[in-house]
């Protein structure tokens, strides 16, 4: 499965912008299709900010907080962060945020941050630990 | 606010803290639509049920569908660890071998780490401890470890010491856990489930 958006850029922590943590919502019938079309553009393109967290053993990035579009799904920010760890399929790696939730991979980004952010930006902690066996 | 209550030997829990575990994630799965999870007591003994839950999902590339019976069981009696057990059968009643489990039920993204764990794989099949007919089941084995690790300190040089508390509480174990390993078998923890 490939990335559904390349949006994943690395921004450093003291020119965060103001984030638009709006839920990805699709445009009712009884709108003007028109200004729903270009609604749905706006909150499409709104960015967040996630900072990745390494725990226990997991290797730490260099760049650790990057800007994603809230439309993508966790499944984006799971594939982004493997390549960027140069991990394989084959290679356990969990992310979870808070209080040990893992969000399933079809999850909306923006749904998350709208629950969980903090300071308005998402932390999603990783660990590479073997899960069965 | 609820109260939270953590387990004596984290990330351990002895049967009677898997009761109350379970029966919290019980409650949580109410507030979520069509979740299906229910309790199922031991037919003669107190206090050995079990999370189970019934679903129909369609096989990959097939025009028939698949019944799948999850079940939640602890499966030793003093340091407890706890499995997820799965029966999946055709409708007329047909277990799945494991190579359609593989191919029908694991995430692909998944199908490679869950093959080449441990000796055999990730699932095998032995007697559902409760019922004692054959289940496919997620090994357990490093369920204390993943556990473990996920309440580990950062590795940040900024580690804040008042998040020294990091452990899950049994009212939060199972959500937490399921949301971990339930992926590779197409097991969906909603958000609605930590709010």
């Amino acid at each position: 499965m490939s990335l559904q958006t390349a949006d994943l850029t690395s921004t450093p922590h003291s020119s965060s912008t103001s984030l638009n943590t709006t839920l990805v919502e699709a445009p009712t019938p009884s709108q003007n299709p028109t200004l729903a079309l270009e609604k749905y553009k706006k909150k499409d393109a709104a960015k967040v900010i996630v900072r990745f967290r390494a725990i226990g053993n997991a290797p730490i990035l260099k760049q650790n907080l990057y800007k994603i579009s809230a439309s993508n799904k966790f499944q984006a920010v799971i594939q982004f962060l493997r390549k960027e760890l140069n991990y394989k399929a084959s290679e356990p790696l969990f992310l979870y945020i808070n209080s040990a939730f893992s969000p399933a991979p079809d999850e909306i980004v923006a749904n998350l941050v709208k629950c969980f952010n903090t300071d308005g930006h998402l932390i999603i902690n990783y660990c590479t630990s073997a899960a069965w066996g | 606010m609820s109260t939270q209550t953590y387990p004596k030997q984290y990330p351990f829990l002895t049967r009677q803290e898997f009761d109350v575990a379970a029966k919290s994630f019980l409650e949580q799965s109410k507030n979520v639509v069509g979740e299906g999870w229910i309790w199922i007591e031991h037919e003669r003994l107190i206090r050995f049920g079990y999370l189970s839950r019934k679903m129909i999902i369609q096989k990959v590339n097939a025009y028939s569908n698949e019944f799948k019976t999850e079940d939640i069981t602890p499966i030793t009696t003093d340091v407890e660890q706890f499995e997820q057990v799965e029966e999946v059968e055709d409708p007329d009643g047909t277990p799945l071998t494991i190579d359609e489990i593989y191919s029908c039920l694991i995430q692909p993204s998944r199908l490679e780490d869950i093959k080449i764990a441990g000796f055999h794989g990730g699932i095998s099949q032995q007697d559902h401890p409760t019922l004692l007919i054959p289940f496919y089941y997620l090994h357990p084995c490093e369920t204390a470890t993943l556990m473990k690790s996920i309440v580990d300190r950062p590795r940040s040089t900024k580690f804040n010491s008042d998040n020294n508390n990091l452990l899950i509480s049994l009212e939060g174990y199972i959500r937490s856990w399921l949301s971990l390993i339930g992926n590779v078998v197409g097991i969906k923890i909603e958000i609605d489930y930590f709010l």
